[in-house]
Formats: structure tokens, sequence, C-alpha cells
């Protein structure tokens, strides 16, 4: 890689993909080796949607603290078992969203009993929503007030669905994955997807009619 | 306006229609199914009606974008990671060791042997960490980033680089800024200069061309700087590849700015197009039409019948009412449309 030239790879397009997915495995293949900077470049790669993703699902930061800490430290104890099969950055999220799955089924299970989260905590939905808006909308605070209004719903609606729906809803809209993408990384057909995210869409849609 | 952000409101689809309404609207479907979508779209007011609503919950999801985690959580995230791999690594080295001198087996059979042995061990490791420690810490004092001008920074380092900040000093004349990029590789660095020195217009291409490694702050950044440059075929490519890929909607925004002040090609045209059609955001999307309507005005579009099929497509059938002017007037400014 390091005789590779800059030009290469700052070239856009389909050559520059071709020599990027190149250099993940040459990173991966030294990282199965245990040389411990190249996993550390790979983790730096991803690990900032991870974290956005664990953040979003979650709504605490402490919560998204621990999902980093668990997708990372499987990812190390399970690389020599990474295949090639897939993307480096799929075999990630699939741990990813495997990890968040378990956190959001435990979060619902024992919901009566965990003290709400401080309203100044990074990632909790007062904050998001408010931070979001502003930037939008400060010139017109009717605007303003129906957003975060509306954020708020949105968040409160989106609480309702099933920890699949929610994941498969939060995959498509807000990090803007294919379908078929999202059923690799669940490890499920894109026609699954397709059931999850209507199913998701008619409940968001229909928690939204309810609150009006 | 109660109107506009109620994306709740109930307009139901023809039954066998409605999930297909929704694949439709997030450009998930193809092939066959989407032409027979289309074609009933053509006479059912009500899934067109569906379709709508789809449409304007999209925007409005998309409106509420995720901002980014901060950079000190994400810092203290990969501290704790890496003191936990550090952790493991000295854990799984010191029982090899353990494990080759001293068996499990010896030790269960030998007791006091082994109470004797971890006293001795404890014994030399408190005796002996402190000086340890100080003669590593007395061996490496802090180094200071290095600057770099005219020297190359080669792939690996680029490659492995993290860009902790983009600053730069406007001058009085009609000269390039002067650009600062830290980084940091296994040491800091500092990449100095204008655009127009290969060095900084490569940092900063870099960046774009690698939005998932670096925050939206340095990105945008490096779409501002990269504007002075914009018809620079490199950098048109790499603003094209921003208002189509960048996850960020700010960044996709002052991407198709930068745009706008170029030359009009295809590809430029191109993406603008694509932008006003598929972008999930609608502030995005405005600023597509604006850049297109400023191309039109400077009679770029005259010979594109592309750009005239898709404005006309907007002007009839986009959800968003200004869309459906500025396409109007863009057409008006086409030989075409004046017939």
């Amino acid at each position: 890689m390091n005789s590779m030239g800059i030009s290469a790879a700052l070239e856009g397009g389909a050559g520059y993909r071709a020599v990027q997915k190149a250099d993940e495995q040459v990173l991966v293949r030294q990282a199965q080796a245990g040389n411990r900077p190249a996993f550390e470049e790979l983790v730096r790669r991803y690990d900032r949607d991870v974290l956005r993703l664990a953040l979003n699902l979650l709504r605490g930061s402490e919560d998204a603290r621990d999902i980093y800490q668990e997708v990372f430290l499987r990812a190390y104890r399970n690389l020599s078992r990474f295949r090639f099969e897939c993307s480096f950055y799929t075999w990630i999220y699939r741990i990813a969203t495997n990890v968040c799955l378990d956190h959001l089924r435990r979060k619902n299970t024992r919901r009566e009993e965990q003290a709400p989260e401080s309203a100044d905590a990074e990632g909790a939905a007062p904050d998001f929503f408010d931070q979001q808006m502003e930037h939008r909308s400060a010139a017109n605070p009717e605007r303003h007030f129906f957003g975060q209004e509306l954020g708020r719903q949105i968040t409160a609606a989106l609480g309702q669905l099933s920890p699949r729906e929610r994941m498969v809803f939060e995959l498509k809209h807000y990090e803007g994955l294919k379908l078929r993408v999202i059923g690799d990384m669940l490890g499920t057909s894109e026609e699954t997807v397709k059931n999850s995210l209507f199913r998701a869409t008619r409940k968001l849609r229909a928690s939204l009619d309810g609150m009006r | 306006m109660q109107q506009e952000f109620n994306p709740g409101s109930s307009a139901r689809a023809c039954p066998e229609f409605e999930s297909q309404i929704m694949l439709f609207a997030l450009d998930e479907m193809e092939g066959v199914e989407r032409d027979s979508l289309e074609e009933h779209l053509d006479s059912c007011s009500r899934c067109v009606a569906a379709l709508a609503a789809e449409r304007r919950m999209l925007e409005i999801l998309a409106s509420q974008q995720r901002p980014d985690p901060s950079a000190a959580l994400l810092s203290s995230c990969r501290n704790r990671f890496e003191d936990s791999l550090d952790e493991m690594d000295h854990r799984s080295i010191f029982a090899r060791w353990a494990e080759s001198i001293f068996p499990a087996h010896w030790l269960a059979l030998h007791p006091a042997a082994s109470v004797a042995m971890l006293l001795l061990i404890g014994f030399s490791v408190g005796t002996l960490a402190p000086w340890r420690s100080q003669v590593g810490t007395s061996s490496s004092p802090s180094r200071p980033p290095a600057t770099l001008g005219s020297m190359t920074m080669d792939n690996q380092e680029l490659q492995t680089a993290a860009v902790s900040g983009i600053n730069w000093t406007p001058t009085n004349d009609n000269r390039p800024p002067r650009v600062e990029v830290q980084m940091t590789t296994e040491k800091p660095v500092i990449v100095q200069g204008t655009v127009d020195d290969k060095e900084v217009k490569q940092v900063l291409l870099y960046v774009l061309h690698n939005n998932r490694r670096f925050g939206p702050d340095v990105r945008i950044n490096a779409v501002e700087l990269l504007r002075t440059r914009a018809n620079d075929p490199d950098v048109q490519q790499a603003l094209c590849q921003a208002v189509r890929g960048d996850r960020n909607a700010a960044v996709r925004l002052k991407a198709l700015e930068a745009l706008t002040d170029t030359q009009p090609n295809q590809q430029v045209v191109q993406t603008m197009l694509d932008a006003l059609v598929k972008d999930a955001n609608i502030g995005v999307r405005v600023e597509a039409i604006n850049s297109l309507r400023a191309f039109s005005a400077r009679g770029a579009l005259l010979s594109d019948p592309q750009a005239f099929t898709v404005l006309r497509d907007r002007m009839r059938t986009d959800p968003n009412n200004y869309i459906r002017l500025q396409s109007a007037a863009a057409i008006q400014q086409t030989p075409a449309g004046r017939k």
C-alpha cells in the first residue's frame, strides 16, 4: 500500500473505490495477523457511524458508549472469523446492529425500572431536536414551534416500534441505506426488511395521527 | 403551516398499492413493478395523494437529520476502547508467560509454593515499576507538531491521518487565503499553504473523498476552501461526489453552492438534476433548483434536453411549491420552453 501513488488513492469513482477496498483488505489481513495499529485504523474508519447509530437508537450517551465498546471488542475477538464474504463495513455494522438490538430488547423489558435520563445528557431527545430545529427555523418562530413539537412526537412514536422495526427504520431513514444492504446486515431477506419497514411506517403514522 | 408539518395525514392509497407507494417514494422500486405503479398513478388520484403524503413524511424525517456524535464523546469512546485493548493484550501476554512457566495444575498441587511465588512477584513489581515508569517518562518528551510546506505525505500517512481542524486567514488582495490543516498521524502534522498548493489541495480533496472519516465541520471547511478552485476538474469531481454522497445535508448544500460558480458542464448539470430529483433533504433540493436557475439564466441549459425533461417533470409533479415555480421559470429560459 505504501508504494501506491497518492494520486491513485485520491481519484474518485469506481477506480477510487477499488483502491479503497483493496486498501481495506490489506488492513484487515494485517489486523488478523495481530497488527494492532491496523485494527485501530479500521475502527477509526467506522466508529463514528457506529456511535451515531447507537446514540440515535438508545438515546443516551452512556448506553452508546457501552455499545461502542461491545461492538469493537467483539470485532477484535472475532476478527479471525472474518472471511471477506462481505465488506468489512457490512460485517462491523452487522455486529453493531446485533448489539444494538440486544440493548433495545433489554431496555424495553426494564423500561419501567429505569430512571429517565437527564435532559442535558448528550443524545437526549429534547436537546437533539431543539438543536436541529434551531438551525432550520430560527427566522420563523411558528415553524420552530411546530418543528420542535413534531420532533417530540416522532421520537415518542419511534419508541412504540419493536426493536427490529426501529432498527430498520433508523437504518433506512436516518442512515440512508438501501433495503438490500439492511437485509445483509440483519441477516435477513430484502422482503422481510420491506415488511418491517412497512409495518414501522404504518405504526408511526398511526401514532402521529393519535397524537394530533 | 400545521398541514405542512403533518406527516400522519391519512391519505390512504389503494390497499394493493400501499406498500409499493412507500417503496416508490424511497426510490426502492424498479422494473415491471415500478412501471405498473406509474401507470396506476396516472389514473388514481387517491394513490397520487398517498404518494404526496409519503413524500411529505420523508421530507420531514430528512429535515430532522441526526447530528454526528460530538468529538468529545467519540474521543472518550476511543480512549476507553484502547485501554481495553491494552488490558486484553497485557492479560494475554502475562497469561501465556505464566502458563509456560507454571502450568495451572502445578499451582493447584503446590499451594504454599504458589503463595510464596505470588508474593515474590508482587514485591518485584512494586519495587521495579516506579523506577521503570520514571525512565519511560523521562525518555519521551512531548514533540511539537511537524509542519509540512513543500513536503509530500505518502498515501499510508494520509490513510491513517485524522484531520482535527482547518483554519484559514483571508488575504487583503485577490490571492487565495492562507490555509492550515491540522492533522494527527503518528505525530501531529500541520499542512500549510494556499489551495493552489498541491499538498493542501490533496488533503482537502482527500477529506471530501473520504467523508465518512471526517466530521461535518471539517468537510464544510474543505468545500468552502476548494470553492475558489471549482473549475479545476479534480475539485469539480470531488464537489459533485459531495453533492451525491455526503451524508450531511449542510455539506451537500455547500457543495452545490460551490458548483454554481463553475463553468457549467454535463457532469455538473447532471449532479444538480440528480440532487433536485433524488435528495431527501428539501433544503438541498431548493438549492439545486436555485443553481439550475442560475445556470439557465446564463444560457447553460439551452441545449440540454435531459435538463428540460427533468425540469418539466418537477414543474408538474414536485410536492414543493417553490420548486414547481422555479422549475417553470427555468424552463421559460430555454428555447423549448419558449415555444
